[in-house]
């Protein structure tokens, strides 16, 4: 089809000084993202950023000070009388359904006469600024009548308080392998959520129309979802409410369902008092209000061969998923299907609890519930190789899948095998066992000489599914014009949150039609264009609306080619287009003039394009079935370096090998694997969300929540593209690459555990929760030193 | 009152406490992004053209800020460049350029923040005495600490700021650092740009807009006088979170930032001895640049207090002045035997330890005409041995968890004289005196190291809050302190922090 793709952002042969297609490939060459110059011009829009209508006001909430209580009294007046409010609402001032759930029920938009949650909005206010609005918010006067609150995904478990079912895959009988298995263990960990801190906080800004409709300017993964939302709170028809995202600036799943709310609220307003208004949630709000990734208490049990072969496997995954369903059905399922990563388990029970407790919803992010099963069972893999006194890296390639050894817990069979080749080669190319060798060593001398100074490494691999497990989500559509100066514009239903989606659409279309790439315009994703999509997740934006896209350039590329064979009276397979024009017995034709000729002879110029993934499916009662289209897979090595006087640590290499098939463009997917696996350090290392004993988030700000910087990323941060392309017909044989890279992190985390490992000579399994902070790294290894003593005496 | 943005005059027309970033959007300037309207992603960096520094030196010309957190009426006078200032038609800044060419953004909307950061560092010539790769790197790393990127992870934005420092080294900007221009259209009035009389119509309207910026000592006390309640603003750095965290109003500041006297930094001969003085005024960037030769560990130490946005508008009387526990200046100032030079709007002054500025928790002994002049302190305290140390969740841009601060005198069997502070540890921050009394004049042997770091957790009774448990910071304290001994006996004990380049 084409030749391999390249695997490095530095080779740029075929962009010009200006970005521009100098090849006739438009796939698989390093387009700059096609905001980028807007970007660094400061020009790109974001929602914020829109010229405001005259009159517009600002929203601001009232924030519950209670995790769970009853609302006594709620005194509004201070609020209605302060400078700049021109309206307030509350529950009942809702007109259509005041529930915004996304899939099940329980979020309310405004609280009723219960809270759930520290944080939760109890009333609105709209006013003629932002801060007048934020500083009436903050003069109601509300009498609460406190009940008991579940905090912890521990009691919820004790007191049975679910969200929802509990659910069991079971792959043949583990209780009876693991009886019988010569060797066992067991263990837990506690794995903490994470603050999205996508650096543009949730906004939506809603301009009243006519017939009661609005124009909701949104900053979402789900346009559609607002729009949905939008139309119920307010009571009218799906028809009359039109959502448009230019750009999000980061999502990261925090903007799925979370981004409704802002357009919800707005919405209200506009329509009370017919003007444009704007909710943007100030980074305190955002931070308290809004969902995170969930935290999970993981429990397992194993039994394993001398060779730490997995014989049976029980695995309890307990999310917590705050005071409501949102996303969580199909979150903690991912966490289920993921427990496996990229093993053959042999027999396994995964049971999944969804744990309600009066906290903040927790919602999707990046990895939605995958990242937390493969905690689990990658900590297993390094008890297993401490254990038995072996590699982990040994103990991982037992277990890898391979031919009859591929079935899963949930009764997919892994089709392609590709991570013993990848893993292979990434070993060679980090030197991974003469690092691994000269570490030893060094922590041997460092623990003889009682040097504070001790180091770790670890390569962990990811398998990730890819698709939504909700099969009826995985549609796309798309749309396109042709316009008669030869310029395009197409869109579709998926949102640029950063991704670089919009870009590898505009190669798609520009490869398809044979066509310079700067004749394409991806417009602003709009619900009045391509209706009752799916949102832009599951990494499954480029796969899905690729496809769609290609479609409708099909379609257009197949009138063209009939109308053109009639008027040039030639076979239509004498016509073909390439290097932006098209060619006709072998004499090429401008692609503007041929388009133009096309409008005079009355060629419809406009597409629309459809996709949907073939072959999944899934019985969630039985817990069988084929969710996934294929796997995304890939591998990393990280090594630290680890103070044991303080548990300060620096990681100081990370080698990425990673799958995403025949790259589209090289540069963005690279930045994908980078980003997602800096996204993932900061999860596993110093982003802790903390809570204090009465359900208040205090880690509630930049100042005490710490995203990673420029200085935690290492300097020797090599990351390659796995040459393979997909054994599936996606998008020129390309791979979702959004999520993946994300639990290529969980290598700094098990490096980091290995580090601790070695300050108790690599017998002792360490107690090392997540984040892996400073502190963390510390009380794990005092706790080692104490159970030597104790062996000792 | 008039501020230059990008070589534009505008008009300062808003509430005394409207931010830069505020004043930017309000105008249309919309490339300069809010994150979190409280100094910590940097998404609003803009800078500043430095007119005058007072030191004796030639400083960086442009200095980056967060301006969701800087009241614009502290700029009457000045002139700030923007993201929109940069590009001139359509030739790309070198920091935009190799932003691009990078592949240095992703959603887009920090990127405006690097891009300024990036652009000072290649204004400044930040990399011009670089001697290899790796310190180019540093310098980058170091702008940039003030930028939060939750796409890229960074490593595009470091490689992009390393090709604009290869790729430029002349001067792209161009801003007259001694007379503001105001040669733009709309401005009519103020287009005769006789400095004096620019000046006294800042003063004026200053005035007008409850933002008052005193030039002298005597400047600034008539204005307190006049307006008691008025707030005293340095950077703002830690007064603006109140403005943009707690929404609170505040009617009238008085601007510290043009007052001679505190802006000042001297090293003069005293009685025989060398004495340094540090105005309250004086930022994290200017002592680093004044006292960095003679101090290292004071360089580390700086570099991991906030960012460089930060430090370009963080003060010393600030971080003395709002009475925090977990300030990291007051320990080190503790051990350098500094003193606080205070004064008052009725002109009467005194001085004060800083273990007796310290009252409890958030409370200084100042009194309500009260305010810090300087800090002074002997500059051989330098010269003795002395170790900073800094525990905190992340390395760079945290508070501290813990901080230690240490200064030995006499030789490596025999401590003659110990100074031990702490930050972090207490309600306020903290001189450990029997400690430091324990070690005096006793042989420096093994058993008494280990007394002493026992001492600590009789000293001190810290708790456990959001970034770290009173547990930790107790065995942090007293790993600092062990180590702080053992090199002082001439061991080195590396810290993982220093591994840049590993």
């Amino acid at each position: 089809m084409r030749k391999l793709g390249k695997t490095s952002r530095s080779d740029s042969d075929q962009n010009g000084p200006d970005g521009s297609d100098l090849g006739s490939s438009s796939v698989g060459v390093n387009k700059n993202h096609d905001s980028s110059l807007k970007h660094v011009m400061g020009t790109a829009n974001y929602v914020d950023d829109i010229a405001e209508p005259r009159g517009m006001l600002f929203v601001a909430t009232g924030l519950s000070t209670q995790a769970h209580a009853r609302i006594v009294s709620l005194d509004l007046d201070p609020v209605k009388t302060s400078k700049g409010v021109v309206d307030v609402i509350v529950h009942d001032d809702i007109p259509g359904d005041p529930d915004v759930s996304p899939v099940y029920t329980g979020d309310l938009l405004l609280a009723k006469d219960l809270v759930s949650y520290v944080g939760q909005p109890l009333f609105a206010v709209a006013a003629t600024t932002q801060r007048l609005a934020q500083q009436a918010a903050r003069k109601a006067v509300v009498e609460y009548e406190q009940l008991e609150a579940i905090l912890t995904s521990e009691a919820a478990l004790k007191q049975s308080s679910f969200v929802l079912p509990t659910r069991t895959f079971v792959m043949g009988d583990a209780d009876a392998q693991m009886k019988a298995a010569p060797n066992k263990l067991e263990g837990e960990q506690m794995v903490r959520g994470q603050e999205h801190f996508y650096l543009e906080g949730q906004v939506a800004l809603v301009v009243p129309l006519e017939d009661g409709g609005v124009h909701v300017h949104a900053s979402s993964q789900h346009p559609s979802e607002v729009q949905k939302l939008v139309a119920s709170v307010l009571g009218v028809n799906l028809n009359q409410v039109q959502t448009e995202v230019r750009r999000m600036g980061g999502g990261f799943g925090g903007k799925e369902s979370q981004a409704a709310i802002p357009g919800c609220m707005a919405a209200i307003f506009a329509i009370r008092n017919n003007r444009a208004v704007k909710y943007r949630m100030p980074r305190h709000d955002d931070m308290v209000q809004t969902g995170k990734r969930h935290d999970f208490w993981n429990r397992y049990r194993c039994g394993f061969d001398a060779d730490g072969r997995l014989l049976g496997v029980d695995m309890e995954l307990a999310g917590l998923c705050g005071f409501s369903a949102d996303l969580s059905e199909g979150i903690v399922d991912r966490a289920m299907f993921h427990a496996d990563n990229a093993y053959y388990l042999n027999t396994a029970r995964i049971v999944g609890y969804r744990c309600k407790t009066n906290t903040v919803s927790n919602t999707a992010f990046r990895g939605f519930g995958g990242p937390k099963g493969m905690m689990a069972v990658e900590a297993m893999m390094e008890d297993v190789a401490l254990s038995l006194g072996k590699d982990p890296l040994d103990v991982r390639k037992a277990n890898l899948y391979a031919q009859g050894r591929d079935e899963t817990p949930y009764g997919q069979k892994v089709e392609q095998h590709i991570l013993s080749e990848l893993i292979d080669q990434l070993e060679t190319s980090a030197d991974y066992r003469a690092r691994r060798a000269s570490i030893v060593a060094f922590n041997k001398a460092a623990n003889e000489n009682a040097s504070q100074l001790l180091k770790g490494i670890s390569l962990t691999p990811v398998k990730f599914g890819i698709s939504f497990t909700s099969t009826h989500l995985n549609q796309a559509g798309a749309l396109m014009h042709v316009y008669t100066d030869g310029s395009i514009q197409i869109n579709h239903g998926g949102t640029e949150m950063g991704q670089g989606l919009h870009t590898k659409i505009a190669q798609i279309v520009a490869q398809t039609l044979g066509i310079d790439y700067s004749r394409i315009t991806v417009t602003a994703t709009r619900t009045d264009k391509v209706p009752n999509t799916s949102p832009t997740a599951a990494s499954s934006g480029t796969d899905m609306n690729g496809m769609a896209a290609q479609d409708a350039a099909t379609q257009i590329r197949d009138r063209l080619t009939v109308f053109i064979a009639d008027h040039f009276k030639t076979e239509k397979t004498n016509i073909s287009f390439a290097n932006d024009c098209i060619n006709v017995a072998g004499e090429p034709h401008g692609f503007a003039d041929m388009v133009q000729l096309a409008y005079m002879n009355r060629v419809q110029l406009s597409a629309t394009g459809f996709y949907k993934t073939p072959e999944i499916h899934f019985d969630k009662q039985a817990g069988k079935g084929h969710p996934f289209y294929y796997f995304a897979c890939g591998a990393a090595v990280s090594e630290v370096l680890v103070d044991r006087t303080t548990g300060e640590y620096k990681v100081t290499q990370v080698d990425i090998l990673h799958d995403v098939g025949d790259s589209l463009n090289p540069a963005i997917d690279i930045g994908q694997i980078e980003g997602g696996f800096v996204q993932g350090m900061g999860w596993l290392t110093t982003e802790e969300l903390l809570w204090d004993d009465t359900g208040r988030l205090i880690s509630n700000s930049p100042a005490n929540y710490k995203i990673p910087t420029a200085y935690d990323v290492p300097e020797k941060f090599n990351v390659q593209l796995f040459a393979a392309q997909n054994y599936k017909p996606t998008i020129y044989r390309s791979k979702a690459v959004g999520e993946p890279p994300l639990m290529l992190a969980i290598s700094v985390w098990c490096a980091l555990r290995d580090a601790c490992a070695a300050s108790a000579n690599y017998k002792i399994a360490p107690k090392l929760n997540s984040p892996a902070t400073f502190e963390q790294v510390y009380w794990a290894i005092d706790d080692l030193q104490d159970q030597l003593k104790q062996k000792q005496s | 009152m008039i501020v230059e943005i990008n070589q534009k005059a505008m008009q300062i027309d808003g509430e005394p406490t409207e931010t830069v970033l505020e004043f930017l959007r309000r105008h249309g300037l919309k490339g300069t992004k809010e994150g979190c309207a409280s100094g910590d992603c940097g998404a609003c960096t803009v800078m500043v053209a430095d007119r005058a520094t007072g030191l004796g030196r030639q400083s960086d010309p442009f200095k980056t800020f967060n301006a969701c957190i800087a009241p614009i009426g502290q700029f009457a006078g000045e002139s700030i460049v923007t993201v929109e200032g940069l590009a001139q038609g359509d030739k790309l800044h070198p920091a935009q350029q190799s932003m691009m060419d990078c592949h240095g953004s992703q959603c887009g909307f920090c990127t405006p923040g690097f891009v300024m950061s990036l652009a000072a560092l290649v204004e400044n010539g930040a990399t011009d005495f670089a001697t290899d790769d790796d310190s180019v790197r540093e310098q980058v790393q170091l702008g940039i600490s003030g930028n939060l990127c939750r796409c890229t992870g960074y490593k595009p934005i470091v490689e992009a700021g390393q090709a604009a420092l290869a790729a430029a080294h002349d001067s792209w900007l161009y801003v007259d650092a001694s007379v503001s221009k105001h040669q733009s259209e709309g401005v009519t009035d103020v287009e005769s740009d006789v400095e004096s009389e620019v000046e006294s119509q800042v003063k004026n309207e200053a005035a007008n807009q409850g933002v008052y910026l005193p030039e002298s000592l005597k400047e600034m006390n008539a204005f307190i006088m006049q307006f008691p309640t008025a707030r005293l603003i340095a950077g703002g750095t830690d007064l603006m979170l109140e403005v943009t965290q707690l929404y609170r109003d505040i009617d009238q500041m008085i601007s510290v930032n043009k007052v001679a006297e505190l802006t000042e930094l001297t090293i003069e001969m005293h009685e025989g001895k060398e004495i340094c003085r540090i105005g309250a005024a004086v930022t994290y960037q200017d002592i680093e640049l004044a006292l960095g030769q003679r101090s290292p560990a004071l360089v580390d130490l700086l570099h991991r207090l906030g960012s460089t946005q930060i430090r370009n508008r963080g003060t010393l009387g600030g971080n003395f002045g709002n009475g925090s526990p977990i300030a990291d200046m007051p320990p080190v100032f503790m051990v350098l035997d500094g003193v606080l030079n205070i004064g008052s709007s009725s002109g009467a002054k005194r001085a004060s330890s800083i273990e007796d500025f310290y009252l409890d928790y958030r409370q200084t002994s100042l009194a309500a005409d009260e305010y810090i002049v300087s800090v002074e302190f002997p500059v051989q305290a330098l010269t003795d041995f002395h170790r900073f140390y800094k525990n905190s969740k992340r390395i760079e841009d945290d508070i501290s968890s813990v901080l230690g601060a240490f200064r030995f005198e006499g030789c490596p069997d025999q401590i003659s004289k110990a100074a031990i502070a702490f930050g972090g540890m207490a309600a306020m921050p903290v001189k450990l005196k029997e400690v430091e009394a324990k070690l005096e004049g006793a042989t420096l042997d093994d058993e008494l190291m280990s007394q002493a770091v026992q001492l600590l957790s009789m000293a001190m009774q810290p708790m456990t809050d959001v970034r770290a448990s009173a547990a930790y910071r107790l065995r942090m304290a007293q790993t600092m302190l062990e180590r702080a001994l053992r090199e002082f006996r001439g061991e080195h004990l590396p810290q993982v922090t220093e591994v840049r380049h590993a």
